[in-house]
């Protein structure tokens, strides 16, 4: 039913994704160059109990009526979609499928992008 | 980009500096030795517990015999102590029937016991040194937190650099089989960016960040932009279904959270989350316990930020937001307003008249009066959020002129096309408009600044300058 409230165009090409309206000089081709990591740091709840791992996302795991929203947090239902998603920037199936193109319209771009930053110094740092 | 300081969650080896603190967060006094608690007086305790929402004490396990001086610690007022394992190899040896890959070091497991039994009153976290034989720390913790222990602390110092992060990961990999889904995480960093720690490692135990609970559909206002109130989004709905809306959709409007589930997520979020946001598809203030919501985010320490139309608020709740409220933007409303004077109101929310538009200025005005009156420092911020569609994009000016006039924090130009995206007519196109557009958000835009009112997403702004208004100065 949420649906309703966040429909996302289907028609949008490549040179049209609109990531980076939001956040000024963000590149438009971002998830080709970083993850998405808001599978760790983020969750969200709906009125009917419907966890939501993304707040633009179309997939509901799991239902806080039925189920400890930890255990849900734990599953691997989640895990999946962390996996997922940390690979958006090597797989781009956000340009091409059409049950991912909501990453077009990411409102989360400064938190990966801070993780991404993160990450990034992490991984210079380590031998 | 946002940092965060090591103080903020561990390792406070001085207590120095706790000024660095936002208030209300974790704080964890750590200290050598019981022995050495002389050293933290009641003002430091004091000072920590001013700026957190537990504070801590640390020291070896070896010492909880003393129980002169826990009793001391007890009497400053701390509620909290962190007990340092330290392992005998040896001791493991004498495994239980479960075999000594899931038994752990049972006479660790048997003092943190008699300690929680001789203090049921305090909070118990137990600070575990990381280290490659797992066959004694991951069996250990998951014991433990069988035994009801639900925090425990993983410390690294000394792990050689190549292993820290696998071996973090074996122990979160045992802990997952385990089905220790309850339990919180914690490390006490020497690296400022823990979070970094919580993706690298991937410890979903204690990662969670920002928390954003739906808790209302319904609305009374029919705000041109809205994707489920908006005419045009209530025109599109009832294309679908022959000319009138189904009773799904009319079920979806009245949907409201249950409170008991909504209760029970925030009493069951980790001490790492850092925002907790209401919002849902209609106002989050319909909801009749929006109010004690945010109380109990608040009691738990948590950033609230509630997304709002501002209206249903009466002086009490007013009265019992702003006690809510922190000393440093810890209750942040963001007001959605998007006009800046009450003709264009109504003309942006066809359902509404100019009183809604003088009651929603009033609510705001009395957050700020009661913010600035306020003896103690405390009080509620907003950010007043204009969404910048075709009606009044012409128009920001006015929206800075009333964030300025009721003292906003922030100013919010958000665009339509981010908003709600699939009401082609709102969002403002064509050069010629695009251009007045740029203008009157420049206008907007230097006026809030100039008057001490903060652009929230101003690389927005900066964009549509450099686009439209850049063209033309060249």
């Amino acid at each position: 039913m949420s649906d309703l409230v966040k429909k996302v165009p289907q028609d949008l090409t490549v040179d049209e994704v609109r990531i980076g309206v939001a956040n000024g000089d963000v590149p438009a081709n971002l998830y080709s160059e970083i993850p998405c990591t808001i599978g760790h740091s983020y969750i969200r709840f709906e009125v009917s109990g419907n966890i939501v791992p993304c707040c633009i996302a179309k997939h509901r795991i799991g239902d806080v009526k039925k189920n400890d929203w930890r255990d849900v947090w734990h599953s691997g239902a989640y895990d999946s979609f962390r996996r997922k998603m940390s690979r958006i920037h090597l797989d781009r199936f956000h340009l091409v499928d059409p049950e991912w193109t909501f990453c077009q319209q990411c409102s989360h771009v400064p938190l990966n992008q801070t993780n991404a930053d993160l990450l990034r110094k992490g991984r210079q740092e380590e031998p | 980009m946002q940092t965060f300081n090591l103080l903020e969650r561990f390792n406070l080896r001085a207590v120095k500096g706790l000024n660095f603190l936002k208030p209300r967060e974790l704080c964890y006094v750590r200290v050598i030795s019981l022995v050495d608690l002389t050293a933290i007086d009641a003002g430091v305790i004091s000072e920590a517990a001013k700026h957190s929402s537990m504070t801590f004490v640390s020291f070896p396990i070896e010492e909880i015999n003393q129980a002169e001086k826990v009793r001391a610690v007890i009497q400053l007022g701390i509620r909290g102590f962190a007990l340092r394992a330290s392992y005998d190899d040896k001791k493991f040896l004498h495994h239980d029937r479960r075999g000594p890959e899931r038994s752990g070091d049972l006479d660790l497991i048997a003092k943190v016991e008699q300690f929680r039994r001789e203090y049921p009153d305090v909070e118990v976290v137990v600070e575990f040194q990381l280290r490659p034989d797992l066959r004694i720390l991951a069996p250990t913790i998951a014991r433990l937190y069988e035994e009801g222990m639900r925090w425990v602390v993983l410390n690294a110092e000394g792990v050689p650099d190549k292993l820290r992060t696998s071996s973090f990961r074996e122990v979160f990999e045992y802990l997952r089989i385990r089905s220790c889904n309850y339990l919180n995480v914690y490390f006490p960093f020497w690296n400022p960016e823990f979070r970094e720690w919580d993706i690298k490692t991937q410890n979903t135990f204690s990662g969670l960040f920002e928390v954003h609970i739906d808790i209302s559909n319904r609305c009374t206002h029919s705000c041109t932009f809205c994707g489920l109130y908006g005419p045009a989004a209530i025109e599109d709905i009832k294309k679908d279904n022959g000319g009138k809306l189904s009773p799904q959709v009319n079920e979806f409007m009245k949907m409201e959270i249950d409170s008991e589930h909504c209760h029970r997520i925030i009493e069951s979020l980790p001490w790492s989350v850092r925002l907790v946001q209401f919002g849902g598809a209609g106002d989050p203030l319909m909801h009749r316990d929006a109010v004690k919501f945010i109380g109990a985010v608040r009691s738990r320490g948590f950033r609230v930020s509630v997304l709002s139309n501002m209206e249903y608020l009466g002086e009490e709740d007013i009265l019992e937001l702003h006690r809510l409220s922190g000393r440093k933007d810890e209750l942040h409303f963001i007001a959605n307003v998007s006009a800046g004077t009450p003709e264009l109101y109504v003309e942006t929310r066809p359902r509404q008249t100019e009183k809604t538009f003088e009651r929603v200025v009033s609510v705001l005005d009395r957050f700020s009066t009661l913010r600035e009156t306020s003896t103690d420092g405390r009080g509620v911020y907003f950010t007043v959020m204009c969404v910048v569609t075709s009606i009044n994009c012409r128009s920001l000016l006015d929206v800075a002129k009333l964030s300025v006039k009721l003292r906003a924090q922030k100013l919010w130009f958000k665009p339509m096309e981010l908003h709600a995206n699939f009401q082609a007519p709102l969002v403002p196109s064509g050069d010629t408009m695009m251009r007045d557009m740029a203008r009157s958000l420049k206008a907007a835009a230097d006026y809030a600044l100039a008057h001490g009112v903060e652009l929230e997403q101003q690389e927005y702004c900066d964009q549509i300058f450099e686009r439209y208004l850049g063209e033309m100065h060249v």
